[in-house]
C-alpha cells in the first residue's frame, strides 16, 4: 500500500514536468507578441524590447522554461503580465473559493448519487428506475452554467430567497458563504450527480446478478442487507474511480459557473487570464489542477484497494 | 461425447469476426423497435436539417436588426419572438445551433483522429512502444478538459476552431483506449494469424477484421463525445473563449441573454433548451445503440 503510494508519487513528479513543458512549448506558438500586448499598440520598439527584455522573452525557450522549473522548484509561479502580481498569490486568493465549491458539490454527488444508484440498480426495469434513469440522462445533457442562470432567475431575481452573486472569497461566516455557495453548488453538482447515479445503477445491476447474490438471496436475507454487506463493495469501485474523474471535471466547470455567478475562484481566474491571453496565470492553473486531478486518481486506487482486494496486484 | 472447435472449418469462419449484413439488420431492427431512441434519433435529425437548410426556410436573416421591434415576444412573424437587437431569435437559434453542431463534429472529429488510428496500431504491436504511448494518453487525462481548451484559448487566441480541438485532445484517450483494447485482443485470434498465413496485410487485417470489431464501441464513443462537445461549446462560448461576435452559437447567445435575465428570460431559456434537446438526443441514441450492439462484440 505505502509502496503504492511512493511510486505513484513519483510518477506524477516527470508527469507535471512533461504537462507544464508540453503548455510551455505551446505558447511558443502564440501569435500574439506579450510585450506588445501589454504597452498597447502605440508603443515604441524600444520599449517592446525592453519589456521583452525583462519578461525574459528574448531567451530561448529550454532556457525560459528552465527559469520558470527552477522558480517553481523555490516556491514561486512567477509573475503575471497584467498587473504584475505574484500567480502563487493569485491562485491561493482563488483556491479556498474554488476548494469550498468544488468539495461540497463532490460530497453532494456522492450523498446523493451512490445511494439512489444502489437503490435503482437492485430494482432494474421498474417504474421508479426507469424514471430515475430517463431523468438522469436529462440531466446530463443540461449545461452547468445555463442552470446556474436559471436558479439565478428563479431563487434570486424571482423568490427573493438567495443572493444571485456566488461567493467572492470565504469570510468564515459559515452561514453567509453558504447563502452565496447554495446555487453555485447546486448546479455544478446537478450533471455529477447524474453521472455518477448512472454508473452506480449500471455497476449494481452487473453485481445483482451474480450467482453468489441469488444464492445469497435465496437463503432469505433481506435486501437491505444483502446491499450493505454483499453488493456495495463491488459495486462501488467504478464509482469510486469516476469520482476521481469528476473532481477534475469539476474543477474544470467551475471555471464556467463561477464566471456566471461572479465568483473569484481559481476557475474564473483562469478565464479572465486566457481574455487577456496572461500566460503566467495559465501555466499555474493547469499545473496546480493537473496535480490536483493526479492526487485525486490516487486516492481513486487507494479506495479502490480497500474496496476490491483484487485489483491489488496490477 | 463428441466436441466440435468451430475454427477447425478452416478459411470459412473468417468473416464470422464482422458484423455480418444480417446481423446489422437485426441490429437496425432491434434500435428501431426501442421507441425513446427511435424518437430522439428522428428529433436530432429534424434539428440538423433544420440548421442546415434554415436559409430555405423563409425566416429572416439572422443578422438583420429591426431596432423598434426589440424584445418581442412570440407573433407569426418571429415564432420565437425579437432579441435585444431585434433579431429574429428562431433565424438566430437555427443559425446558432449549425456553429455548435460543427463545432461538435470538430472536437469528435480530432479525438478520434489522435485516438483511434494509434490505437488499433499499439494494440497490434504492443511492446514497449505501446507502454509509452499509452502512458502519455494517460497524462492527457489528468489536465481537466475545460481547463486545457481554456488554456489552449489563451494561448492561440480567442476561436472556437482551437477551443475544439482542446477538447478533442482531451477525448482522444477514450477512443485510444478502445481501439487498442479491441485491437489487442483481436491480435491473438487465431482467425488473425490465419489471415496473416494467407499473405493479407496487416493494414487489411486491421480495417476488415478489427475495425469492425471495435466499430459499435466506437460509435457509442461518438455518441458521447458530440453530446460533451455540444456543451463544451456552449460553456467556452458563453465565456467569450469561443466563437467570436457576429457569428453566434448556442452558447454565446446566452452571454448577451445573460444580462436581460430578468426582462426577457425567454432568452436565455430557448437556446439552453436546445442544447439540451441536442445533448439529450445524441446520448438517448448513444445508449440505445449500445444496449443493441452490447450482444453482438466478439472479442
Amino acid at each position: 500500500m505505502l509502496q503504492m503510494i511512493m511510486r505513484r508519487t513519483l510518477i506524477a513528479v516527470p508527469l507535471l514536468l512533461i504537462v507544464s513543458f508540453a503548455v510551455f512549448a505551446l505558447t511558443a506558438l502564440s501569435p500574439t507578441d506579450p510585450a506588445r500586448a501589454i504597452l498597447g499598440e502605440g508603443a515604441t520598439p524600444d520599449s517592446v524590447r525592453a519589456l521583452r527584455h525583462q519578461l525574459g522573452l528574448d531567451q530561448p525557450l529550454l532556457h525560459r522554461y528552465w527559469t520558470w522549473l527552477d522558480g517553481v522548484f523555490h516556491g514561486s509561479l512567477g509573475r503575471s503580465w497584467f498587473g504584475n502580481v505574484p500567480v502563487g498569490t493569485k491562485i491561493l486568493q482563488g483556491l479556498p473559493v474554488t476548494a469550498a465549491l468544488v468539495l461540497s458539490s463532490l460530497v453532494l454527488t456522492a450523498i446523493i448519487a451512490v445511494p439512489a444508484g444502489l437503490y435503482a440498480g437492485m430494482r432494474t426495469g421498474s417504474p421508479l428506475d426507469r424514471v430515475a434513469s430517463f431523468a438522469a440522462g436529462l440531466g446530463l445533457a443540461m449545461p452547468e452554467f445555463w442552470v446556474a442562470l436559471l436558479l439565478i432567475l428563479v431563487f434570486s431575481e424571482k423568490l427573493h430567497l438567495l443572493p444571485g452573486t456566488g461567493a467572492t472569497s470565504i469570510t468564515g461566516n459559515v452561514l453567509d458563504d453558504a447563502k452565496h455557495l447554495i446555487l453555485p453548488i447546486v448546479a455544478l453538482s446537478l450533471p455529477q450527480i447524474c453521472a455518477l447515479f448512472r454508473q452506480t445503477r449500471a455497476s449494481t445491476a452487473l453485481v445483482a446478478n451474480q450467482d453468489y447474490i441469488r444464492t445469497a438471496r435465496a437463503g432469505g436475507i433481506s435486501t437491505h442487507e444483502l446491499v450493505w454487506t454483499r453488493v456495495a463493495k463491488n459495486a462501488l469501485v467504478p464509482s469510486a474511480t469516476l469520482l476521481a474523474l469528476q473532481l477534475g471535471r469539476m474543477i474544470g466547470v467551475a471555471a464556467v459557473v463561477e464566471s456566471v455567478t461572479g465568483m473569484h475562484g481559481i476557475g474564473s481566474i483562469a478565464v479572465q487570464a486566457a481574455l487577456s491571453s496572461d500566460i503566467p496565470i495559465i501555466l499555474g492553473v493547469v499545473l496546480v489542477t493537473a496535480a490536483v486531478v493526479m492526487a485525486a486518481n490516487l486516492l481513486a486506487d487507494i479506495a479502490t484497494h480497500y474496496l476490491a482486494p483484487k485489483a491489488r496486484q496490477s | 461425447m463428441t466436441l466440435t472447435y468451430p475454427d477447425a472449418a478452416g478459411p470459412s469462419v473468417l468473416p464470422a469476426a464482422e458484423p455480418s449484413e444480417a446481423r446489422r439488420v437485426a441490429t437496425l431492427r432491434a434500435f428501431l423497435h426501442r421507441r425513446l431512441a427511435t424518437t430522439a434519433l428522428v428529433v436530432f435529425l429534424l434539428i440538423v436539417l433544420a440548421a442546415l437548410f434554415a436559409p430555405l426556410l423563409g425566416l429572416p436573416a439572422p443578422n438583420v436588426q429591426e431596432l423598434a421591434a426589440r424584445l418581442q415576444g412570440p407573433s407569426w412573424k418571429h415564432l420565437l419572438g425579437t432579441d435585444e437587437l431585434g433579431r429574429d431569435q428562431l433565424a438566430r437559434i437555427l443559425a446558432a445551433t449549425r456553429i455548435s453542431l460543427w463545432a461538435a463534429c470538430q472536437a469528435t472529429l480530432v479525438g478520434v483522429v489522435l485516438g483511434v488510428p494509434l490505437g488499433l496500431a499499439m494494440g497490434l504491436v504492443g511492446g514497449r512502444l505501446d507502454s509509452i504511448i499509452s502512458r502519455a494518453f494517460d497524462t492527457l487525462q489528468s489536465i481537466p478538459p475545460l481547463i486545457l481548451a481554456i488554456a489552449i484559448v489563451a494561448i492561440v487566441g480567442r476561436s472556437l476552431t482551437p477551443a475544439m480541438i482542446a477538447i478533442g485532445i482531451v477525448f482522444s484517450p477514450t477512443f485510444y483506449r478502445i481501439s487498442r483494447a479491441a485491437a489487442a485482443t483481436v491480435a491473438g485470434e487465431t482467425y488473425i494469424e490465419a489471415s496473416r498465413s494467407m499473405g493479407q496485410r496487416t493494414h487489411k487485417i486491421v480495417l476488415t477484421h478489427v475495425l469492425g470489431n471495435v466499430s459499435s464501441a466506437l460509435i457509442v464513443q461518438v455518441s458521447i463525445t458530440l453530446a460533451f462537445g455540444i456543451l463544451a461549446e456552449a460553456a467556452l462560448s458563453y465565456l467569450g473563449l469561443g466563437v467570436q461576435p457576429p457569428s453566434a452559437s448556442l452558447g454565446s447567445m446566452l452571454t448577451s441573454a445573460a444580462n436581460l435575465l430578468n426582462a426577457a428570460p425567454q432568452l436565455v431559456i430557448e437556446p439552453g433548451v436546445v442544447i439540451i434537446v441536442l445533448a439529450l438526443c445524441i446520448s438517448l441514441v448513444g445508449d440505445a445503440l449500445r444496449d443493441v450492439t452490447s450482444g453482438e462484440q466478439v472479442g
